[in-house]
C-alpha cells in the first residue's frame, strides 16, 4: 500500500496547506481562493482515529488540486455526496488511482485476492475498491478480472 | 407579467441538470417543473423562494426585476463561493454547508495574501 505520510508528502511538495478542524459533517475540504496565497486542505479531526477513511478522504481532496484548474475551487465531502458533482468523480477517480495502482490490483487479483482482503492490502474503504472495479471495467481486456472482483464483492458484502 | 419559468430553465441548463434532477433535488414533481420552465403554471411564492436559494440567486432576479443574480439574503456568502454553493456543495446538508463556510472565512483570514506576495 501506499503509505500514508506519502500522501502527506505529496501534499506538502504541493504548497498545500493541511489543517485539521472540528468538523462533524464534513470530513474533507479543498479549497484555493484567490485571496489565499496557497491551496489549503481541511481534514475532520474525527479522522485522526481512522486511517483507512482519512486515506480515502485526503487523497480525494488531492484528487481535486490535480485534476480541477484555477482558483475558486471549493469542494467538499460528505459520505453522502462523495460522488455527486462532475468534480467530485475526477477527484475520486484521481485518489482511486493514486491508491489502488491498476498493475498491484490485477496482481492481487490472479493471486485470488478477496473484495475485503484487497480493501485490507491497500488501506481503503471498500467504495475504493469496487469504484476501481468500476473503472477497470471501461478496459475489455480486463473483462475476465473485473468479473472476479465482482463475484467477490457478491460474497463479502 | 414576465414569466420566472424562463429563467429557470437557463439557471437549471447552465447547470447541465435535467428537468428529472432539480425536481428531484426540490422535492417537486417533474411535470410540475416542466409545466413551470414552459410557462404554463404560474410558480407559488414558497416555490419561487425554493428556486431562488437552490440557485443561488435572488426572487427578483427570477422575476425579472433585475439582471443581478446575486441574492440580498446571502451577504453573508464571500462572492467567490457563491457559484460553487450551487455546484459543489448543493448536496450537503445545512450543518455541512455551516462548517464549510466557515473554513472559508478561516482560510481567508489565515492564508490571505499579502501585497506584493504573489507566491509564497
Amino acid at each position: 500500500m501506499i503509505p500514508t505520510h506519502f500522501l502527506y508528502q505529496l501534499a506538502d511538495y504541493e504548497g498545500i496547506a493541511i489543517e485539521w478542524r472540528d468538523m462533524h459533517h464534513v470530513q474533507g475540504i479543498y479549497i484555493h481562493a484567490p485571496g489565499a496565497y496557497k491551496p489549503v486542505i481541511a481534514l475532520s479531526n474525527t479522522l485522526h482515529t481512522q486511517e483507512r477513511k482519512l486515506r480515502c478522504v485526503l487523497a480525494h481532496e488531492l484528487g481535486h488540486h490535480f485534476t480541477t484548474s484555477g482558483h475558486y475551487i471549493i469542494a467538499a465531502n460528505s459520505t453522502s455526496s462523495i460522488y455527486a458533482t462532475k468534480h467530485e468523480n475526477l477527484a475520486t477517480k484521481w485518489a482511486v488511482n493514486l491508491l489502488i495502482p491498476t498493475d498491484i490490483f490485477l496482481d492481487c487479483i490472479r493471486k485470488g485476492m478477496l473484495c475485503h482482503e484487497l480493501c485490507n492490502y491497500f488501506y481503503v474503504l471498500p467504495e475504493y475498491i469496487i469504484q476501481k472495479a468500476k473503472q477497470l471495467h471501461k478496459e475489455p481486456s480486463l473483462n475476465d478480472a473485473i468479473a472476479e472482483i465482482n463475484t467477490s464483492y457478491n460474497v463479502v458484502f | 407579467m414576465v414569466n420566472p419559468g424562463t429563467r429557470i430553465r437557463e439557471l437549471r441548463e447552465k447547470r447541465e441538470m435535467s428537468q428529472l434532477e432539480l425536481a428531484r433535488q426540490l422535492g417537486i414533481n417533474n411535470s410540475v417543473l416542466s409545466r413551470i420552465e414552459s410557462g404554463k403554471r404560474d410558480v407559488e411564492d414558497y416555490l419561487l423562494v425554493k428556486f431562488a436559494d437552490f440557485f443561488r440567486v435572488s426572487t427578483d432576479y427570477l422575476l425579472y426585476q433585475t439582471n443581478d443574480p446575486t441574492p440580498t439574503s446571502s451577504a453573508d456568502l464571500p462572492e467567490t463561493v457563491a457559484p460553487y454553493l450551487a455546484d459543489g456543495l448543493r448536496e450537503l446538508t445545512p450543518e455541512a454547508r455551516k462548517e464549510v463556510m466557515n473554513f472559508i472565512e478561516y482560510v481567508k483570514v489565515k492564508y490571505a495574501k499579502k501585497d506584493g506576495d504573489d507566491k509564497k
